[in-house]
């Protein structure tokens, strides 16, 4: 190691005016979210769930509806808008849950085990910023990768399939019904990051939540209007109908209401985690 | 030597202090930490018994202990990162579990084992840790990313992605971003474990350095015993999570003031039984506590341990001279190594010696 120069200890002197020491409520947050963004992209996790899901949540819909045509050459352009509106939004409910255990049933145990979290944690950022950067950015690029981008191209080669372009309000309506699925998801797998320490049990609850749900809705109908699991059956009957039915309704504010309260048991438990 | 509590009663941090942000003044020198009965237990496991703990502004404090006694414990603690079940502490006047950010950005941390993220190279990982503390112009930061990065030798590998990296470069890694923000408190746990003889002593010098420019606390903890009598002021040792002894660095390898301050001898007699005599007036003083002999190359090294440092070095040269038959070869004060009085402690149980 070298002793420091003249020259350098001058510089640093101006270099000390310079420096403005950071400060806000939750501080770290900006830090830390720039460092998960830089996880996506420097991990390729961005294009290798952008071409996964982009195969299967425009792909599968855009060939159905193609089916479609094929096999009912008379179908009309709504009919064939809706056929592949409603693949679309099942591959997109799934994908997004799915996607959501791929890419964070480590976001917080990892850090914990791997002690990472303790290295950061040891620096002027507050873990309520630890807990936050990962929900926003994480919910920022899933959006974009399981829904938006696929959405997006679903829309403009739907056209070529239907000869009409689907509702554009409705269709965005339907993707704002999974996008609050997706954050719904991605909540409850950071709150379950602060409370397991296995990977595996994470990913057997969110996923066995979803599962479970869809098996529940047909022997306990009343259930699917406290969570998110018929989101796709809601955002088809918004694109279809122009409206949502209560029980759809109903989901979209408990889902709400499940959101903050994950979030916030998330923020209380990984507060008082042992690090 | 601090005298060390078997039991000591948790005291509450001074509400006054803490929520005024600053130190407390003790004797001229600020407390930089200050714990008060902390302690931290895992079920039924006694991490860390009831702890008081006191380190002073600019100075080298070494922590030593065997595996397992708590001194990791004991400094995610301090850094907030687990919480106390008993006790108190506080770091620049800072309650430790309620001013957990506001003190970690006076601080610098390197852990035992440190990790980073594979993905960064050791300048993005340097930026990353920089930017919690300064919040720019960028290239200010990029500035002391790079004055930081060649300070510990990593300049020709900034860029390298960390994954790649040796057990030598990681920790030169972990020195380099425990100091990115010029820490007024820096505090290293284990930092030369897994260095060889020229890391080690890189790491001496930047805690020397810290301490000389910037006026910097250092807390460490560590195995390597040689280094923490180089270059440490005081020592605390821990035994199975309680303290055994806590004092400055002179004062435990000369035995401490007043009760086991030890003489050393070495002596050549000059008439038959000249040191038969000299032997019996020590040992009718009142101040000398034991005498222990051992021949040595045809001359005698006796040790004798006192109570009273004043009258020992006033009156054992003049004891063992009065008669004539004895010639000194030398006489001083024993100093101890480190090690003996760590494995003393250590193995021996704990002490009070104060």
């Amino acid at each position: 190691m070298r002793a420091r120069e003249p020259g350098v200890e001058a510089g640093q002197r101006a270099e000390e005016t310079e420096l403005e020491p950071a400060a806000g409520p939750l501080s770290g947050f900006r830090n830390l979210a720039s460092k998960e963004s830089r996880e996506w992209v420097a991990s390729w996790a961005w294009l290798v769930h952008g071409v996964i899901w982009l195969v299967i949540v425009a792909g599968v819909p855009l060939f159905v509806a193609f089916s479609r045509t094929v096999r009912q050459p008379g179908a009309s352009a709504q009919e064939v808008n809706e056929v592949g509106a409603l693949m679309f939004f099942v591959m997109g409910a799934v994908a997004s849950v799915i996607a959501v255990i791929a890419k964070t049933q480590g976001a917080i145990i990892g850090e914990k085990q791997s002690g990472t979290a303790a290295w950061v944690l040891s620096k002027p950022a507050s873990r309520k910023a630890f807990v936050l950067a990962k929900l926003a950015v994480n919910f920022r690029w899933l959006l974009v990768v399981t829904i938006l981008v696929p959405g997006v191209v679903f829309y403009a080669a739907m056209p070529a399939i239907s000869n009409f372009p689907p509702p554009p309000l409705l269709f965005a309506g339907g993707i704002g019904i999974l996008a609050l699925g997706l954050f719904f998801y991605l909540a409850l797998s950071l709150l379950l990051g602060t409370v397991f320490d296995s990977r595996g049990a994470l990913a057997a609850v969110v996923f066995g939540f979803m599962v479970g749900g869809f098996m529940l809705s047909n022997y306990a109908p009343w259930l699917t209007a406290a969570f998110p699991w018929l989101f796709f059956e809601a955002a088809h009957f918004l694109f279809s109908n122009a409206q949502l039915h209560s029980t759809g309704t109903a989901a979209i504010f408990a889902t709400i209401a499940w959101s903050v309260l994950f979030v916030v048991l998330a923020l209380r438990n990984f507060d008082r985690a042992e690090i | 030597m601090k005298t060390v509590r078997e039991d000591g009663p948790p005291a509450g941090a001074d509400p006054d202090v803490a929520r005024r942000g600053e130190e407390p003044e003790r004797g001229g020198a600020r407390t930089i930490i200050d714990t008060r009965g902390l302690a931290k237990s895992y079920k039924r496991v006694h991490a860390l018994k009831p702890l008081d703990l006191k380190v002073s502004e600019s100075s080298i404090f070494g922590f030593l202990g065997p595996n397992g006694a708590g001194k990791s414990t004991t400094i995610k603690l301090l850094l907030g990162l687990v919480k106390p079940t008993a006790g108190s502490g506080t770091v620049f006047g800072r309650d430790i579990t309620a001013g957990g950010v506001e003190i970690r950005r006076r601080v610098g941390y390197l852990a035992q084992e440190p990790q980073y993220y594979g993905h960064m190279t050791a300048r993005q990982t340097l930026r990353f840790a920089a930017r919690f503390f300064y919040s720019g112009p960028e290239s200010a930061i990029e500035r002391r990313v790079s004055e930081t990065l060649r300070l510990v030798g990593l300049d020709d590998r900034a860029d390298r992605r960390i994954k790649g990296f040796s057990g030598g470069e990681r920790q030169r890694l972990g020195l380099a971003q425990a100091q990115v923000n010029e820490p007024e408190l820096l505090i290293l746990d284990e930092p030369a474990a897994s260095l060889d003889p020229m890391g080690r002593r890189d790491v001496l010098a930047v805690i020397e350095r810290l301490r000389e420019e910037r006026g910097a606390t250092v807390f460490y903890s560590t195995h390597i015993l040689d280094d923490v009598q180089r270059v440490s002021d005081a020592v605390a040792i821990l035994k199975n999570g309680r303290l055994v002894a806590q004092a400055p660095i002179e004062e435990l390898l000369t035995g401490g003031t007043g009760s086991a301050a030890v003489y050393e001898l070495v002596l050549k007699e000059g008439s038959s039984g000249g040191l038969n005599e000299a032997r019996e007036r020590l040992r009718a003083a009142p101040w000398v506590s034991s005498l222990e002999e051992n021949p040595e190359n045809g001359r005698a090294r006796w040790l004798v341990g006192v109570t009273d440092e004043d009258a020992a070095e006033e009156g054992i040269l003049r004891l063992v001279l009065e008669g004539r038959g004895v010639r000194v070869a030398s006489f001083g004060r024993k100093r101890r190594s480190l090690e003996e009085v760590f494995l003393g402690l250590v193995e021996g149980g704990s002490r009070d010696a104060g």
